[in-house]
C-alpha cells in the first residue's frame, strides 16, 4: 500500500503545453484548464442577479452602493471560483482514476476503471465558447453523482477520454473507438414478437386500472382556481336547481328511500368516471402495445398519441415484478414489469413490458430475461406475525377503549362504527402478514407481498447490491429483524424487503444470498453478455 | 472470514448476534460532541428567548424552560456521542464491508466489494482537526446507494479504500 492518500507529487502547473492525457496517464494530478474559473464564473452570473432586486429594493440611497457592491461580489466569487479550481486535481492511474477536491474540506474519489460506464463529453454554451469541454464519468452508481472533469480544452477532453476507455478495456495503445461504442440498439435484424396487446385486451387492462384519480386531479384543479370561479359553483344547491330543477326543500320532503337512492346514483357516477378514466388512461398510453426480442434484449412499442420506442437491454434488467389484485388473480390477469437499471434518465424505473397477460403469456418473456417463476407454494415460507399485528392492535385497543366511552357517555349507537374500524385495522395487518411470504430458490429471491396489490418481485441474488438487517423497537421486542435489499433501479422509498423474519432465520438468509454475491464475478453486470 | 487485520480492540455483542464489530476511532466521539455542541447552542439560545419572553409576560419562575433545555442538551453532549459511537461499528473482510449502526432502529449493511461502484473518502473539518475520516461507497441500488463510515483514522480509511479498490481490480481480470 504505497501509493495512498497523500501523493508527494505537487500537481503540474497548467501552462504546460505538453499533451495534458499523457501526463495524467502518467499518474501526475492535473488541473482542469484555468478558463474554467471564467467558465464557472459566468455560469454562476444568473445566481448573482437575484441579488440586484434585493438590493434596489433597498431605495434610492443603495443605488450608489451599487457600484460599488457589484464588482465586490464578482471579485469574491472569482476567488471562490479560482481557489475550487486551484483545490481540484485529477489524474489517470493504473487501475483508477483519482480525483481530489475541496478547499476546507477535502473530498478524494477513487473510480476504478472497471466500474466506469461511460466517458461523455458535454459542451455547455459558455464552455463552447471558451473553446472547453467537459469529461463526465458515469459509473452507473445509484445517484448521479459520478465524476466531472470540468473544464478541458476540447482536444484534451477527447483524448483523455480515449485514454479512459482504452484503459477501462485493458488496451495500452490505441483502441478502434467503434469497438466501444456498443451494440446498436435498435438494430431490428431479428425482431421476435414476445407479447402485443389486441383492443379487447387493451379494454380489459383499462377496466382494471380503475382510478379515482380522474376526480382527484379536477377536486385539485377547482382548489386551485377556486378564487376565480363565482361563489355559486360551490353550493350544491345551484346545481341542483340549475341540472335537475331540484329544490332542497323539495329533497327534504320526498323521504328517505329517495334520498337513498339519489346517493346511491352518486356512487355508480364515481365508479362510471373511475372506469372511463381508467380506460382512456389505458388506451393513451398502451394502444398498440407490442414487446418485440431483439439481438440486444427487448423492445417495447406503445401510445396511441405519445408514441414511445424503448430498447430494454436484456442485461439491464435487474429483477422481474408480476403484479395483480384478487380480482384479477381470479381471472388469471398478471402484469409483469422489468426492473431496470437506469440508461437515459437518471431516475430508475419500473418497465411494464406485459400489461394484462396470462401466466402462459409471462412464463416466455421471463425466460428470455434469464429470470424464473418456478417456485412451488411449498417452497414458500411465511414470516412472524406478531410484529405485523402489534401496533395495529394497540391503536384497535385504543378505538375500543374510546368507542366504549362514546357508547356509555353519548349514544349506545356512536361508538359502533369506531368498533367496526377498530376490528378492521388488525384485519387489514393480518391479511398483509398472510399475503407476505419468501422463498429462495435456484439462486432466486421470491419476495410476495401485499393482499390487495400483490406484488411478487423475482431477484435473482447476484443482482443484490446491498443487503441490510434493519431492526426497529418492535423487532427488539419479538427477536425480529427485516432484510432488506438494495437493487439497481425500483423506488428509493419502498426498497425490496422481508419483514418480521426471526433473527437468526434473517442472518441465515442473508448469508446465503451475499454468498451467492461474492462467490460469482459480477463487477461487469452493466456489459453486454 | 478471515481478516488480515484484526480488530485493535475485543468488542461486547450489542444484542442479536450483532458481535464481530470494530469500533470507530474515539476520538469521533469529539466530534460529535462538538457537532452536537452546535445545535445545543442553538436550542439553548431558543429556550433563553422563550424563558425572556415569558418572565415578561407571566410570573414564571426562573428555569421553567431553561431547566429542562438544560437537561436535554446536556444529555446530547454527554450521553449520546458515547452510546452512538458504541452502537456505531464495522467489519471489513475478503469480500465484503459490514456497517452496523443505530440503538433503537438499528440498520446492519453488508457492501460486498463486487458491488461498489467507486470510493470516497471525506474529510470534513472537524475530521481533519482529529485526524479522522468517512468512507463512503457509492452502489448501483436505489435503496443505499451510498453507505457511509464516519469516524474512521485517515492512513485506515486510506487503507480499506486500497484493498477495496484493489479487490474490485482483482476480480475483473
Amino acid at each position: 500500500m504505497s501509493d495512498i492518500a497523500t501523493e508527494p507529487v505537487r500537481p503540474q502547473p497548467w501552462a504546460d503545453a505538453k499533451d495534458i492525457a499523457a501526463q495524467a496517464a502518467e499518474g501526475v494530478p492535473q488541473r482542469t484548464d484555468p478558463r474554467s474559473v471564467v467558465a464557472g464564473l459566468v455560469a454562476s452570473l444568473p445566481q448573482m442577479l437575484y441579488v440586484i432586486p434585493a438590493l434596489l429594493v433597498g431605495g434610492d440611497q443603495a443605488l450608489p452602493y451599487l457600484t460599488f457592491v457589484i464588482p465586490v461580489l464578482i471579485a469574491f466569487a472569482s476567488f471562490g471560483h479560482w481557489l475550487h479550481w486551484w483545490h481540484f486535481t485529477y489524474c489517470i492511474r493504473a487501475e483508477d482514476i483519482r480525483v481530489e477536491q475541496g478547499i476546507f474540506s477535502r473530498k478524494s474519489r477513487s473510480v476504478p476503471f472497471e466500474r466506469i460506464q461511460d466517458v461523455g463529453i458535454e459542451r455547455k454554451p459558455v464552455a463552447r465558447l471558451l473553446g472547453l469541454a467537459a469529461v463526465k464519468i458515469e459509473t452507473g452508481g445509484g445517484k448521479g453523482e459520478d465524476a466531472e472533469l470540468s473544464y478541458l480544452k476540447l482536444p484534451d477532453a477527447e483524448a483523455l477520454r480515449d485514454l479512459i476507455r482504452d484503459r477501462k478495456h485493458g488496451v495500452v495503445g490505441t483502441a478502434p473507438a467503434a469497438a466501444l461504442a456498443g451494440e446498436d440498439l435498435t438494430d431490428s435484424g431479428a425482431e421476435a414478437s414476445l407479447f402485443t396487446m389486441d383492443n379487447r385486451r387493451l379494454l380489459l387492462a383499462g377496466l382494471f386500472n380503475f382510478s379515482l384519480i380522474l376526480i382527484g386531479v379536477i377536486g385539485a384543479l377547482l382548489q386551485q382556481f377556486q378564487n376565480l370561479l363565482p361563489d355559486y359553483v360551490w353550493d350544491p344547491r345551484f346545481w341542483l336547481a340549475e341540472l335537475g330543477g331540484i329544490d332542497v326543500a323539495m329533497i327534504r320532503s320526498i323521504g328517505l328511500v329517495a334520498q337513498i337512492v339519489a346517493g346511491l346514483a352518486l356512487v355508480l357516477m364515481l365508479l362510471a368516471i373511475g372506469v372511463i378514466s381508467g380506460i382512456v388512461r389505458t388506451v393513451l398510453r398502451d394502444y398498440g402495445f407490442r414487446l418485440d426480442r431483439v439481438p440486444a434484449g427487448f423492445r417495447r412499442r406503445r401510445g396511441l398519441l405519445t408514441l414511445t420506442d424503448v430498447v430494454l437491454p436484456k442485461h439491464r434488467v435487474q429483477a422481474g415484478l408480476i403484479l395483480t389484485g384478487p380480482i384479477r388473480r381470479h381471472f388469471g390477469w398478471r402484469e409483469l414489469k422489468f426492473q431496470s437499471l437506469a440508461q437515459d434518465s437518471k431516475a430508475g424505473s419500473d418497465h411494464s413490458v406485459a400489461p394484462l397477460a396470462s401466466s402462459a403469456e409471462i412464463d416466455p418473456i421471463l425466460a428470455e430475461a434469464a429470470l424464473q417463476n418456478s417456485a412451488v407454494p411449498a417452497q414458500y415460507s411465511r414470516t412472524r406475525m406478531a410484529p405485523f399485528l402489534f401496533l395495529w392492535c394497540i391503536l384497535a385497543m385504543v378505538l375500543c377503549i374510546g368507542a366504549t366511552m362514546l357508547w356509555l357517555l353519548v349514544h349506545p349507537l356512536a361508538g359502533t362504527a369506531i368498533y367496526a374500524i377498530a376490528g378492521f385495522l388488525p384485519l387489514l395487518a393480518w391479511l398483509r402478514w398472510r399475503h407476505h411470504r419468501y422463498a429462495l430458490v435456484g439462486g432466486q429471491l421470491y419476495v410476495h407481498a401485499g393482499w390487495w396489490r400483490q406484488r411478487l418481485s423475482l431477484l435473482p441474488a447476484i443482482r443484490t447490491q446491498t443487503a441490510d438487517l434493519s431492526y426497529s423497537p418492535i423487532d427488539r421486542l419479538f427477536g425480529t429483524a427485516s432484510l432488506v435489499l438494495g437493487v439497481a433501479g425500483g423506488s428509493a422509498s419502498f426498497p425490496l424487503q422481508i419483514r418480521a423474519l426471526p433473527e437468526l432465520d434473517a442472518i441465515d438468509l442473508r448469508e446465503r444470498i451475499m454468498a451467492a454475491v461474492t462467490s460469482i464475478d459480477f463487477s461487469d453486470m452493466h456489459a453486454p453478455a | 472470514m478471515t481478516d488480515a487485520t484484526p480488530p485493535p480492540f475485543a468488542v461486547e455483542p450489542l444484542w442479536g448476534t450483532s458481535d464481530g464489530l470494530t469500533r470507530v476511532e474515539a476520538d469521533y466521539r469529539w466530534v460529535m460532541t462538538i457537532r452536537s455542541a452546535f445545535f445545543g447552542l442553538a436550542l439553548l439560545a431558543a429556550g433563553g428567548i422563550v424563558e425572556y419572553i415569558l418572565s415578561q409576560e407571566t410570573a414564571a419562575p426562573p428555569g421553567t424552560v431553561m431547566g429542562p433545555v438544560a437537561l436535554i442538551v446536556l444529555c446530547l453532549l454527554v450521553l449520546l456521542p458515547a452510546r452512538r459511537w458504541h452502537r456505531l461499528g464495522y467489519d471489513i473482510s475478503d469480500d465484503r464491508l459490514r456497517v452496523a449502526r443505530g440503538y433503537l432502529w438499528r440498520t446492519d449493511t453488508i457492501v460486498p466489494f463486487g458491488r461498489i461502484q467507486h470510493i470516497d473518502v471525506d474529510q470534513g473539518l472537524l475530521d481533519r482537526a482529529f485526524d479522522l475520516a468517512t468512507l463512503v461507497v457509492h452502489t448501483a441500488g436505489t435503496h443505499n446507494s451510498t453507505v457511509s463510515l464516519p469516524g474512521l483514522g485517515e492512513a485506515r480509511a486510506a487503507e480499506m479504500r486500497e484493498r477495496i479498490r484493489a479487490h474490485i481490480t482483482r476480480e475483473t481480470l
